[in-house]
C-alpha cells in the first residue's frame, strides 16, 4: 500500500447518475413526442400530472424510509385509508377536522411500524407488510363508500394557477421542504449516516432508534397526504381491491420511482431529489405505452423489465 | 528436497491499494517457511491467492514444477494446498462436526442418506488423531475462540494436504495447544510437507521455523534462513526502518504527573470479564495485550457503553459515571475506535460527513447545520491530522487504509475526549501510516489525554503503551510498566508466559 | 428446559390445534370433517410455494416471483390442456424452473437485488400471463381435476399426500442431503462457505430455480381448483409464503430453519380463511388476524433472540 492518499480516479457518481437520469428522461420525452405529436402539448402533459404528482408526494416518504436501509410497503394501504376515512369523514363538505383526523391516521399507522422496526427490531419487510394486511382488512370493514371530497379539496387536487395544476406546486413545494431537511439538518444528516452503516452511527452516538422511528411516521404522514389528493382528485374513495395486499399498486409503483431515481437500498446513494425523475421517468413512460395501445398487462410486463434494466445499470456504475 | 511450491510476479490489487508487489519466491518440500510482514503487507492476500479465493491479476503459480491455475478453494484443495484463515471460519449454526466436513457430508451415507452418526464418528476419529477433545456435536458458534481454531486446524488437515498454511493460528491458542501443533506441524515436515507459518510473535518463528519470507508492502523483500539472522535483523526487514525511527519516544517517569483520573472497579461480564480492576492516569498509555479473545475488545466496548455489564463501576476524577451507550460515553468525554473500519465509516459518504458525525450537536441551530463553522473544524482537523486527499469531498471509499484511520481519528478528536479507547489502531496500515497513527497517539497522552488500547502485535506492545496489562480468560493476570524496564527479550517473554497462563 | 426446547420447534403446531380448538367451540360447522378437508385441499399450494420460498429464505434471499410464476402457469395450463394434457403439465414446470432459473443467475451472479430482480419478474409473469389471457378462462380437463381432489370415503386423499411429501422431502433435502446443508451455511455465511469450497453462485442459482419449480406446481394444482386459469391469482403468495415461513421459525436473514413449522403455519393461514368464512366474519378480518399474527410472532421472537440484538451494536 502506498502513501499516497487518493487512490482512484476521483469520479463522482453522484453526478454521472443525475447525468444517466436527467438524459434518460430528456431521451424519453423526445421519443414520446416523435411517437405522438400530441404529446408534449402542455394539455396532454397536465393530464398525467395529477396522478404524477399523487405517486410523487407518496415517494418522498418512501424515499427517506428507503434511505435509512428500511422499506414501507404499507404505502398504498395507508393512502387508500386516509382516501375512504376522508371521504366517510367530510361527506362533501368543507371541515378540516376531518382532514387532520386523515393525517393523524397516517401519523398513528407510520408510528406503529416505526415502534415496531425501531424498538421491536422487527425487519422493515415484515413490520411494514404485516401492517398492509391488517390495513387491508380494515378498510373493508370499515369503509363506506359513501361519502365525496370536500370542494377545497378538491379544488387543491384538480385546479390550476395558470396552466400549472396546484397539485404539481405542491409536490414539488413539498420535495423541496423534505430535501432542505434532508440535506441541511442533523436529522437529515442521521438518516444518511444510519442507512450508510447503522453501527457506524451508532457508535458516532446517533440516536438510531429515535430517527428510524421518525422515519416511518413521515412516511406514514405523506402516504395519507397523497391519500387525501387521490380522494380530491377523483372525488370519491377508491375501494376497489385489485389482490395483492391494499394498494400494492401504488406501493410498487412508488418504490420503482425511487431506486429508478437513483435511491438505493444501501441507503447510501440518493435522495428526495432523485425520486422527482424517477416518478416523471417512471410516469412518461407509462403514459407512452398507453398511448401505443399497450394493455395493462403489457405495462406491468414493461414496468418489470424497466426496472430491472435500469438497477442493472446503476449497480456497473457502483463497480467503477 | 526438491521445490513444491513457486510464486513468481503474483501481484494483486484492490481498489487504490497494491496489496501484491510482483512476490516471488518459492517453498520447498520438507520445510517450515515463515511468512513474515507487518499487518497490511500482504501476507493474507497471498493465503488467499494460493488457496484459490481470490484471482491474482498477474503471475503465475507453479506446484511441483506444473503451472497451475487455481481457481476455487476446491481446486486449491486438489493440489493439496490447505489452509487455516485469520479470520474465523466456522459457520457458528452448524455442528463442529459438520463444519469439519462442509460441503461433503453426504459423503456419510447409510442406506443412501446422509448419516448423522456416521458424520459424527468421522469427525471424533479426526479429532482423535489429532488429540483434539472438543464435543463433535456441538454447535461450533459455543465453542471458545481457541477451540474453534483448533476445529478450523483439523477441517484442513482432513485433506492432509502437501502445503499447509497457518495464517495468525497461535494468535488464540494455549500454550499446551501451541506445543501439540507445533509437535504435528514438526511431524509433518518430516514426512516431506511443506508448512507456512505466519505469525506476529517473532519468538514463535525464530522457534519453529526453518527460513522466512518477508514481505513489505506487498514486495518481496527476502527469503533467508533463520539462523543467519536475529529478531532485530527481522524486524528491520519488516519495517524497512529502525525500530527507534517508526516508535514516538516516551516520556520518562519523573518528567510526568501519575494522576489517576479514569478508574474501573469489578468490571464483570458473565462469560466474558471477571472482576477487572483497572487505573488509567492522565498522559498515559495503557495497553490490553494476550491472548485473542479473552476479553480485551469486550473490556473497551463496556466502557464505552457498547455492550452491558453485569456489574463494576467507572469512576472519573473519583465520581462514579454510568455510562450504558454510546451518547452518554460522549457527554462524558470518551471515545471508542473498533478494530474493524467497516463499523467506524460510512464509506460511500465524504470525508466531511464522516469527520463531522460525532460532533454534529456543537455545530447546529435549531437544528440546521452551520455549513460554515463545520467545513471549517473539518478542514483545520484534517490539516492537523495530514490527511492526504483531494479535498473533504473525496468519498472516503477512496482513500488508502492509513487515511481512512485518520478520519476515523479526527471524527472523535472532533468531539474533545479524554479518554481515547482504541481497538489495534494501527491495524492493516503501512509503515509510514503506522507511525503517523503512534505519533499521533503519544502526542494526544502528551497533551494530558488517557489512552487505553488493545494491542496483539508484540513489536507494538513493547514500543508504544506506558503500561501493559495482560488478560487472560477475562481476568487481568499481570501488569507491566514498560518505562525504564529490563531489555525487551525478557519483557516480551514475560508478556507471553502470562498471556498462556504459565507461571 | 427440555419442554422449552421442544415448545421453541413445535409452537407451530400447538397454537394450530388451540386454533382449531377454539373455532370448533365456536362454530358446529368446524366439527366436520369436510372442513378438514377443504383446509388440506386450500393449504395445498401454498404449501408448495412455501417449500421453494423456505429454501430461499434459508438461503439468505427472498423471492417474490412466486406468484407471477404461479399465475402463469395455471394460464398455460388452461390453455394447453384441453389439447394435450401431458405437455399442459410438463410446459409451465419447465417454464417455471427456467424463470426461477433466470432470476438466481441474475441475483447470484450479476449481483441484482433479490427484492428488485424478482419483484420485476413477477411483474413480467404477471403482464405475460395477463396478455394470454386477461380473463380468468380456459379449460381444465375434468379427469385431471377429479384426479387431484376426488374424495374418497371424504377423504382427499391426493392433497393430503401432496402435503406430507411436501414436509417429507422438504426435510429430507434440507437435512440429509450436501444440497441442503450447503444452503444452510451459505445462509449462515456465504463467504466462509465460498472458503471452504462450496460454489455459492451455482447453489444460489438453483435455490431460485425450485422456487420457480415449486411455485409451477402450485399453479397447476390450483388450475384443478379454480378450474380455469388466472393470471392475477398469484397476487397474495409471495406475501403469504413469506408469512408462512417466518411464522414457521425460519430466520427472514436465512441460516436457520426448518419445514416442521413453515407446513404447520400454511396450515393456519388456511385455517384462519376457513374460519372466518364459517363464522360468517367478514373475510377481511382473515387479513387482520395474519398481519397481527405475524407480528406478533416476529415480536415475540425478537425479545428471546440476544445475540441478534448485540449483533447490530
Amino acid at each position: 500500500m502506498t502513501g499516497i492518499g487518493l487512490k482512484k480516479r476521483n469520479i463522482n457518481k453522484d453526478i454521472l447518475q443525475v447525468i444517466i437520469l436527467s438524459s434518460m428522461l430528456v431521451v424519453i420525452i423526445l421519443v414520446a413526442g416523435i411517437l405522438k405529436p400530441g404529446f408534449l402539448t402542455a394539455k396532454h402533459l397536465i393530464t398525467i400530472a395529477h396522478d404524477t404528482s399523487i405517486l410523487g408526494i407518496a415517494a418522498i416518504g418512501q424515499t427517506i424510509v428507503i434511505l435509512t436501509g428500511g422499506i414501507d410497503l404499507s404505502v398504498g394501504a395507508t393512502m387508500l385509508m386516509a382516501d375512504a376515512v376522508g371521504a366517510m369523514f367530510l361527506g362533501g363538505q368543507n371541515r378540516i377536522i376531518p382532514i387532520l383526523i386523515c393525517l393523524g391516521l397516517g401519523l398513528l399507522i407510520g408510528a406503529i411500524n416505526g415502534a415496531g422496526v425501531a424498538f421491536l427490531r422487527i425487519p422493515p419487510f415484515i413490520m411494514t407488510l404485516g401492517m398492509m394486511a391488517i390495513l387491508t382488512g380494515s378498510i373493508f370493514i370499515f369503509a363506506k363508500t359513501s361519502g365525496f371530497a370536500s370542494p377545497i379539496l378538491r379544488y387543491l387536487s384538480v385546479g390550476k394557477v395558470g396552466n400549472i395544476p396546484i397539485l404539481i406546486i405542491i409536490w414539488i413545494f413539498l420535495t423541496i421542504i423534505m430535501a432542505v431537511i434532508m440535506r441541511l439538518t442533523v436529522f437529515g444528516r442521521a438518516v444518511y449516516a444510519i442507512g450508510s452503516n447503522p453501527i457506524a452511527s451508532y457508535r458516532s452516538g446517533i440516536k438510531n432508534k429515535i430517527v428510524i422511528f421518525f422515519v416511518y411516521v413521515i412516511s406514514g404522514i405523506f402516504s395519507a397526504i397523497a391519500g387525501l389528493f387521490l380522494l380530491g382528485y377523483t372525488g370519491v374513495p377508491e375501494l376497489t381491491y385489485r389482490g395483492g395486499g391494499l394498494g400494492s399498486n401504488y406501493t410498487l409503483s412508488a418504490i420503482a420511482a425511487v431506486i429508478i431515481g437513483g435511491t438505493i437500498f444501501t441507503g447510501a446513494r440518493g435522495g428526495v431529489e432523485r425520486t422527482i425523475f424517477g416518478v416523471l421517468v417512471l410516469k412518461i413512460l407509462f403514459s407512452i405505452l398507453t398511448m401505443m395501445g399497450m394493455s395493462g398487462s403489457g405495462k406491468l410486463i414493461a414496468q418489470g423489465l424497466i426496472v430491472i434494466v435500469i438497477v442493472g445499470i446503476y449497480m456497473k456504475l457502483e463497480d467503477l | 528436497m526438491g521445490e513444491i511450491l513457486k510464486i513468481d510476479g503474483i501481484s494483486k490489487s484492490f481498489p487504490g491499494v497494491h496489496a501484491l508487489n510482483k512476490v516471488n519466491t518459492s517453498f520447498n518440500k520438507g520445510e517450515i517457511n515463515a511468512l513474515v510482514g507487518e499487518n497490511g503487507a500482504g501476507k493474507s492476500t497471498l493465503v488467499f491467492i494460493l488457496m484459490g479465493a481470490m484471482k491474482p491479476d498477474e503471475g503465475k503459480l507453479f506446484i511441483e514444477g506444473n503451472e497451475v491455475n487455481i481457481i476455487g478453494v476446491h481446486k486449491a484443495k486438489e493440489y493439496g494446498i490447505g489452509a487455516v484463515f485469520q479470520e474465523p471460519s466456522l459457520i457458528k449454526y452448524m455442528s463442529v462436526a459438520e463444519n469439519i466436513f462442509l460441503g461433503e457430508q453426504g459423503r456419510f451415507k447409510h442406506r443412501g442418506i446422509l448419516s448423522y452418526s456416521k458424520l459424527f464418528k468421522a469427525a471424533e476419529k479426526i479429532l482423535n488423531d489429532l488429540k483434539v477433545e472438543i464435543d463433535v456435536r456441538q454447535l461450533a458458534g459455543l465453542l471458545s475462540p481457541e477451540q474453534r481454531k483448533l476445529i478450523e486446524f483439523a477441517k484442513m488437515m482432513r485433506y492432509d494436504p502437501k502445503v499447509i498454511i497457518l495464517d495468525e493460528i497461535t494468535a488464540a491458542l494455549d500454550y499446551e495447544s501451541v506445543a501439540k501443533l507445533f509437535e504435528i506441524i514438526r511431524n509433518k515436515r518430516d514426512e516431506g510437507k511443506t508448512v507456512i507459518f505466519i505469525s506476529h510473535r517473532l519468538k514463535e518463528v525464530f522457534d519453529i521455523a526453518d527460513t522466512a519470507v518477508v514481505l513489505k508492502e506487498g514486495k518481496m523483500v527476502q527469503k533467508l534462513e533463520l539462523k543467519d539472522t536475529t529478531e532485530e535483523g527481522l524486524i528491520n526487514l519488516m519495517m524497512g526502518r529502525k525500530l527507534s525511527e517508526v516508535f514516538p519516544k516516551r516520556i520518562s517517569v519523573g518528567g510526568k504527573e501519575n494522576k489517576v483520573i479514569y478508574s474501573i472497579r469489578n468490571l464483570t461480564i458473565k462469560g466474558k470479564l471477571e472482576n477487572i480492576n483497572l487505573d488509567i492516569a492522565k498522559g498515559e498509555i495503557v495497553a490490553l495485550a494476550g491472548l485473542r479473545g479473552h476479553g480485551q475488545s469486550e473490556l473497551l466496548k463496556a466502557v464505552f457503553g457498547l455492550v452491558p455489564k453485569n456489574s463494576g463501576k467507572i469512576f472519573i476524577n473519583n465520581k462514579e459515571v454510568i455510562v450504558n451507550n454510546p451518547v452518554k460515553a460522549k457527554m462524558e468525554k470518551i471515545a471508542f475506535i473498533s478494530n474493524r473500519r467497516e463499523d467506524e465509516l460510512c464509506f460511500t459518504h465524504s470525508i466531511r460527513r464522516n469527520i463531522a458525525l460525532s460532533s454534529l450537536g456543537k455545530r447546529q441551530r435549531a437544528g440546521f447545520i452551520i455549513q460554515s463553522k463545520e467545513k471549517k473544524e473539518v478542514n483545520d482537523i484534517s490539516l492537523k491530522m495530514n490527511i492526504i486527499a483531494p479535498s473533504i469531498a473525496t468519498e472516503v471509499n477512496n482513500l488508502s487504509g492509513g487515511n481512512k484511520q485518520k478520519v476515523i481519528f479526527s471524527k472523535w478528536l472532533l468531539t474533545l475526549p479524554d479518554l481515547l479507547l482504541c481497538d489495534e489502531p494501527a491495524e492493516g496500515l503501512d509503515v509510514g501510516a503506522k507511525s503517523e497513527v503512534y505519533h499521533i497517539l503519544r502526542r494526544l497522552a502528551n497533551e494530558g489525554k488517557s489512552i487505553l488500547l488493545v494491542l496483539s502485535d508484540m513489536i507494538e506492545i513493547l514500543n508504544l503503551p506506558d503500561r501493559v496489562v495482560v488478560l487472560r480468560e477475562g481476568k487481568i493476570v499481570k501488569a507491566f510498566s514498560i518505562i525504564g524496564s529490563e531489555d525487551s527479550e525478557m519483557l516480551e517473554k514475560k508478556i507471553l508466559k502470562a498471556s498462556v497462563g504459565v507461571t | 428446559m427440555k419442554t422449552r426446547k421442544i415448545v421453541g420447534e413445535w409452537y407451530v403446531y400447538i397454537l394450530m390445534i388451540v386454533i382449531w380448538v377454539i373455532a370448533s367451540l365456536i362454530t358446529p360447522y368446524f366439527r366436520q370433517m369436510s372442513v378438514f378437508m377443504t383446509i388440506i385441499v386450500f393449504s395445498v399450494p401454498l404449501a408448495l410455494v412455501a417449500l421453494g420460498q423456505n429454501l430461499v429464505i434459508l438461503s439468505g434471499r427472498f423471492d417474490l416471483s412466486v406468484g407471477g410464476i404461479l399465475g402463469l402457469s395455471t394460464v398455460i395450463a388452461s390453455v394447453i390442456m384441453k389439447n394435450n394434457l401431458f405437455i399442459g403439465i410438463l410446459f409451465p414446470l419447465l417454464l417455471g424452473t427456467v424463470l426461477g432459473f433466470i432470476n438466481g443467475i441474475f441475483i447470484s451472479k450479476f449481483r441484482i437485488d433479490s427484492f428488485i430482480m424478482t419483484f420485476g419478474m413477477m411483474a413480467v409473469c404477471q403482464g405475460i400471463g395477463l396478455l394470454i389471457r386477461d380473463y380468468p378462462g380456459g379449460y381444465i380437463p375434468p379427469g385431471y381435476i377429479n384426479f387431484l381432489l376426488k374424495e374418497t370415503r371424504h377423504i382427499a386423499l391426493t392433497p393430503l399426500f401432496i402435503l406430507i411429501i411436501v414436509l417429507l422431502v422438504g426435510e429430507f433435502v434440507l437435512k440429509r442431503t450436501n444440497f441442503g446443508r450447503a444452503v444452510y451455511a451459505i445462509g449462515n455465511d456465504d463467504v466462509i462457505a465460498y472458503r471452504s469450497g462450496i460454489n455459492v453462485t451455482l447453489i444460489r442459482t438453483a435455490v431460485f430455480a425450485i422456487s420457480g419449480f415449486t411455485a409451477a406446481i402450485a399453479g397447476l394444482f390450483l388450475s384443478a381448483v379454480m378450474a380455469s386459469g388466472d393470471a392475477t391469482v398469484g397476487a397474495l403468495y409471495p406475501l403469504d409464503s413469506i408469512t408462512a415461513v417466518v411464522i414457521g421459525g425460519t430466520i427472514l436473514a436465512g441460516g436457520r430453519g426448518d419445514y416442521k413449522g413453515t407446513i404447520g403455519a400454511v396450515l393456519i393461514l388456511t385455517s384462519l380463511g376457513r374460519i372466518f368464512n364459517l363464522t360468517g366474519v367478514n373475510i377481511w378480518y382473515t387479513y387482520i388476524a395474519k398481519g397481527l399474527l405475524l407480528l406478533i410472532i416476529v415480536a415475540i421472537r425478537m425479545f428471546g433472540v440476544k445475540e441478534e440484538r448485540e449483533a447490530v451494536l
